[in-house]
């Protein structure tokens, strides 16, 4: 019953939901309990992740509260942690989330510092290709030549040296050929792949013989 | 009556195409592409149950890589992270990531490797703490399953990777599994690897990150790879039937393609193939 009952809900709302999208879209035709099914999922959803948050919580409890009980390297970091999670929902719960106060955290520290994960990337990005650009075979050094050729059609030096008008469009126009031509040749035969992979999963999940989700036997 | 009346009056509505589907182009062909597919998933899946014939996976470059760093991890005596962001329940690449999940996991339990998995979704974590415990149990070690190695860090993108850059940081693992579907983060985890040493494999299917890979991991599998790659280790019935299932209707579609592009240079104005998929 763990893995019947489940795939037998789903199954019913999935059904019930195509139903309800292609009779609308196709014949025009609201199914009677369209709107009930509509607002069901919502709230169906909102509580599910609310009960998932929970357990993120109780996860997050668990590890770190493990952590300071028994005073492992860096445990103050999780009383921290701990720390802030439960002033914010103790805040969140005494005012509301649209208060100043419980959007303050989030404004003046977390977006900040997502800012800076974010500008990161260009170091990693330099660093990444001081690594990958080296002349270790032929696919390096053809790589290594495309990516000079790209990297200069971007830059306004690579324009002063071969503008546009000239041969071929310069480095411009050899950049544009490179990336709309192989470079979006292989990313179209990439997509292809993946495409047709997540069809035959959802084909799998649609007829049921998914149920890794369900847990194992 | 007056023009201006014709002209004021609402177009008639376009009609169903063959009465069902809808007036927009490729409806139909991708209806039939989708029942097609779902029907060759399913009869490729009971043969490969059946223990009947089916074409063989052949075997991923990027597969002997898994053991090669499990191998490195356990002679250095250093544990092994695996980790994905953008999983959720309904994901595709999530049961990939399942599969490659076991799979490590089993050969960390049975070497007495220390596995950590990280995680940035609630629902997703707790299946894989029932995984690797799983894996553990098959491997003849239950009580060597850590439950806090199997750890659920941030639900946000950024705090996720900044969590799992202290995880690399603090506890070294000789080696890291990057398997699923990634975005900005994917550089931050791959370099953070290469800060400490550690080998590293990416199985991704996302296109926009796998240049990223291949830049700083060891071993990148891209694109469907991830699909096969699971198929293979998982030796899974049902997954090694899904990936021979896409095989098909890939050769079918690339048949297509250059029957399309051949007619399209010969007779562009006959093009039958364009017609199909565009009905």
């Amino acid at each position: 019953m763990r893995k019947e009952v489940p795939f037998i809900i789903s199954l019913v709302f999935a059904v019930w939901r195509f139903c309800l999208e292609a009779f609308d879209k196709m014949y025009n035709y609201k199914l009677p309990s369209g709107d009930l099914l509509r607002n069901a999922s919502a709230y169906a959803m909102t509580f599910l992740m609310c009960g998932a948050a929970l357990l993120g919580t109780l996860n997050l409890l668990r590890i770190h509260g493990n952590n300071i009980r028994r005073r492992r390297a860096n445990w103050i970091f999780s009383a921290y942690l701990l720390a802030l999670l439960i002033w914010q929902i103790a805040i969140g719960i005494a005012t509301s989330h649209t208060g100043a106060i419980y959007k303050w955290p989030y404004d003046a520290a977390y977006l900040p510092l997502d800012a800076t994960m974010f500008s990161l990337l260009a170091f990693y990005i330099a660093s990444a290709a001081y690594r990958a650009f080296r002349v270790r075979n032929i696919d390096a050094a053809v790589m290594l030549v495309v990516a000079f050729l790209v990297m200069l059609g971007n830059v306004p030096i690579g324009q002063a040296v071969w503008g546009r008008t000239a041969f071929l469009g310069g480095f411009e126009g050899v950049k544009n050929w490179i990336l709309r031509v192989p470079n979006a040749a292989g990313n179209r035969a990439l997509t292809l792949g993946i495409f047709l992979g997540i069809m035959a999963t959802q084909s799998r999940m649609l007829l049921g013989i998914e149920r890794r989700h369900l847990g194992q036997d | 009556m007056s023009l201006e009346f014709l002209l004021a009056a609402p177009a008639a509505p376009t009609p169903p195409k063959w009465g069902v589907f809808l007036p927009l182009p490729n409806v139909v062909f991708a209806v039939v592409w989708a029942v097609i597919t779902m029907i060759l998933v399913y009869v490729m899946i009971r043969r490969a149950k059946a223990g009947q014939w089916i074409p063989e996976i052949r075997k991923i470059p990027g597969i002997d890589a898994f053991s090669e760093a499990i191998g490195r991890a356990t002679e250095m005596g250093k544990p092994v992270h695996m980790t994905d962001y953008s999983t959720s329940l309904g994901d595709d690449s999530t049961f990939a990531y399942w599969s490659f999940l076991a799979y490590i996991a089993k050969m960390c339990a049975s070497y007495d490797t220390r596995f950590i998995v990280t995680d940035a979704n609630y629902l997703v974590n707790v299946v894989n703490q029932e995984i690797v415990k799983q894996a553990y149990l098959e491997a003849g070690k239950p009580e060597a399953y850590v439950q806090d190695d199997v750890r659920f860090i941030a639900g946000s993108q950024f705090a996720w990777a900044m969590g799992v850059v202290g995880l690399l940081a603090r506890e070294k693992p000789a080696a890291q599994f990057l398997v699923g579907f990634f975005y900005a983060e994917a550089l931050i985890l791959a370099e953070a690897g290469n800060l400490i040493g550690a080998i590293q494999v990416a199985a991704a299917s996302s296109p926009a990150q796998i240049p990223f890979f291949v830049a700083a991991c060891d071993y990148t599998m891209i694109g469907e790879e991830l699909y096969a790659g699971a198929a293979y280790v998982s030796k899974d019935p049902v997954v090694t039937g899904t990936v021979v299932a896409q095989d098909i209707m890939r050769f079918a579609l690339y048949a297509i393609i250059l029957l399309g592009a051949i007619i399209d240079v010969v007779s562009p104005k006959t093009n039958f193939v364009k017609t199909v998929l565009k009905f």
